[in-house]
């Protein structure tokens, strides 16, 4: 089976709890009971933020994928909703292969374990047998040079430390799918750089590849092809160089205006595929 | 390994087979709570034991009440009501602890339900020291029905994985949830024949049978304590384990894809 990942025309509106009224069982009950005479913004009263507005794309074997925009353009939006932890509340998400994901630093590491004990536990999460997973322990371990503290607890950890043993444990998930947010910016020059040489080896072996970055560098480097977010949409796609220049100087808003197309990147293989099986 | 997941049957079905996961977590957990004590979770043993003596022998100077009868009695009901009591409880914020994992892998959610209810298993073992303790010091005579306290076990289990599932979603949507249910857990208790029994005939006896919570406890104590569960017994305790099973699965289907929005 051909690795695909796909969003068909996919919105994200996720509420904004402002008081606790909105997520209040009584309050609800109370709703209802009045038959939405009180009714306020929308039927529950809450209000919604726009992530994503409607995103169709379908991502086949090969795409190396820069995401750019501004912050709150919807950027790691997108990605999350990629990496299958947003789900979106209307349209869909297609997903064939296994996904890695590196979204955010610091997440599921357990401040009371060692980081050793972190890296097997979450590899036990994954269902990576155990000795396969002393195997990747191994690797993480060389990678993080932590020396004697990947064996105390992660309370004991600097910033960047903890920086580098969340990023070594979620580039070693096994993946033909794998996203990456914004997180090179973290960590000092040293880690910076094996950081990059390494999402470049992930990125060589992944069949997708999908980045948001903020880095012309970083989009020439990994990328080859890229998009532009605006208000929870891509305004633009294209080759990472015309996409960056125009961001660097066109107004979005200009942009927005026009019709989205769908974003189709190398999907003949499954095309094909699907035919033949019928 | 592990596909990402699109569906709540795909959902319910891999979190469900990754069980050294979740049993980990669990062991974890529970672990963590007790994390530098000496005796770690046998607190849990340790503190039942000494509410379990107090009780019978209050019960036993003010209500004159045998105290062998008595502590026996309690040590079997408590232990079960506490199990149940605890996942009432605590099922609301299921995934307070989860969040950082939900929010950073694509792994099944229900993966956390099952952590919570075998936690909540594994409590009970703890407890169950309890009773074997004294079952042995005042040679209390077990017989070949404490086998069929088994399949009511699992009737509980099934009902608390209902609970864990419905209640964990709708707990994170609506956060009054939590003290909503404490409140009613306290009265529950009273209602439940735990500190006082079930006399055939009596005005107690209709009380305990329109509560389902008694039934699902008397198909596990009272095999515990030699003797058999009525065919009613058996037949209301599968029945509330069929049914929170069903509202759980459906509350869980329809807040399952909001979790990661209702911050």
């Amino acid at each position: 089976m051909a690795t695909y990942l796909a969003l068909e025309s996919a919105y994200v509106h996720y509420p904004v709890v402002s008081s606790s009224r909105d997520v209040s069982i009584l309050g609800a009950v109370a709703r209802s009971a009045a038959f939405g005479m009180f009714s306020q913004a929308s039927k529950n009263g809450l209000r919604y933020v726009r992530g994503l507005n409607g995103v169709t794309m379908r991502l086949g074997e090969g795409t190396r994928l820069g995401i750019v925009g501004r912050n709150g353009s919807g950027k790691s939006t997108l990605l999350r909703t990629l990496a299958g932890i947003h789900h979106p509340t209307k349209g869909k998400r297609v997903v064939d292969g296994l996904l890695a994901s590196v979204l955010s630093i610091g997440a599921g590491l357990d401040p009371e374990k060692s980081g050793r004990q972190n890296a097997l536990n979450i590899q036990r999460l994954f269902g990576i047998p155990k000795g396969r997973a002393a195997e990747i322990c191994l690797e993480i371990e060389t990678f993080v040079e932590l020396q004697h503290f990947f064996d105390l607890p992660v309370r004991t950890y600097s910033s960047g430390m903890m920086v580098r043993l969340s990023f070594a444990i979620a580039t070693s998930l096994p993946g033909d799918i794998l996203l990456v947010d914004e997180v090179l910016s973290a960590g000092d020059m040293h880690f910076m750089l094996k950081a990059a040489q390494r999402i470049e080896e992930r990125a060589e072996h992944a069949k997708i590849f999908v980045m948001a970055t903020h880095s012309k560098e970083a989009l020439d480097q990994f990328c080859n092809h890229a998009v532009w977010m605006h208000s929870g949409r891509i305004i633009m796609d294209g080759p990472p160089a015309d996409v960056w220049e125009a961001y660097a100087t066109s107004d979005p808003d200009e942009l927005l205006r026009k019709k989205p197309t769908p974003l189709i990147l190398n999907t003949k293989m499954r095309e094909t595929g699907e035919i033949a099986q019928g | 390994m592990l596909q990402s997941v699109t569906s709540t049957r795909a959902d319910l079905w891999q979190g469900y087979v990754n069980w050294q996961a979740w049993i980990g977590l669990a062991i974890d957990d529970l672990a963590g709570r007790y994390a530098r004590t000496l005796i770690g979770p046998f607190w849990v043993t340790l503190s039942h034991a000494a509410f379990v003596m107090g009780y019978a022998w209050w019960s036993s100077l003010v209500l004159s009440a045998d105290f062998q009868d008595q502590i026996v009695y309690l040590a079997a009901g408590l232990t079960i009501w506490l199990m149940i009591a605890n996942c009432l409880s605590d099922s609301s914020n299921l995934y307070e602890r989860a969040m950082p994992i939900l929010m950073a892998y694509d792994l099944p959610i229900s993966l956390h339900v099952h952590r919570a209810v075998v936690g909540h298993f594994f409590a009970f073992a703890h407890n169950m020291l309890v009773f074997i303790a004294v079952i042995i010091i005042f040679k209390y005579p077990i017989n070949a029905n404490i086998i069929l306290a088994i399949p009511g076990l699992f009737l509980v289990y099934l009902t608390l994985t209902g609970l864990a599932l419905g209640l964990g979603v709708l707990g994170r949507r609506y956060r009054d949830l939590g003290p909503l249910i404490a409140s009613i857990v306290g009265a529950l208790f009273i209602l439940t024949p735990i500190f006082w029994r079930r006399v055939e005939g009596s005005a107690q006896a209709k009380l305990a049978d329109l509560n389902p919570v008694y039934h699902l406890v008397e198909v596990v104590r009272a095999p515990m304590l030699g003797t058999l569960p009525s065919s009613t017994n058996w037949i209301v305790a599968g029945a509330t384990a069929l049914l929170v099973l069903l509202f759980g699965t459906l509350a869980f289907s329809h807040y399952r894809k909001q979790l990661s929005y209702w911050i």
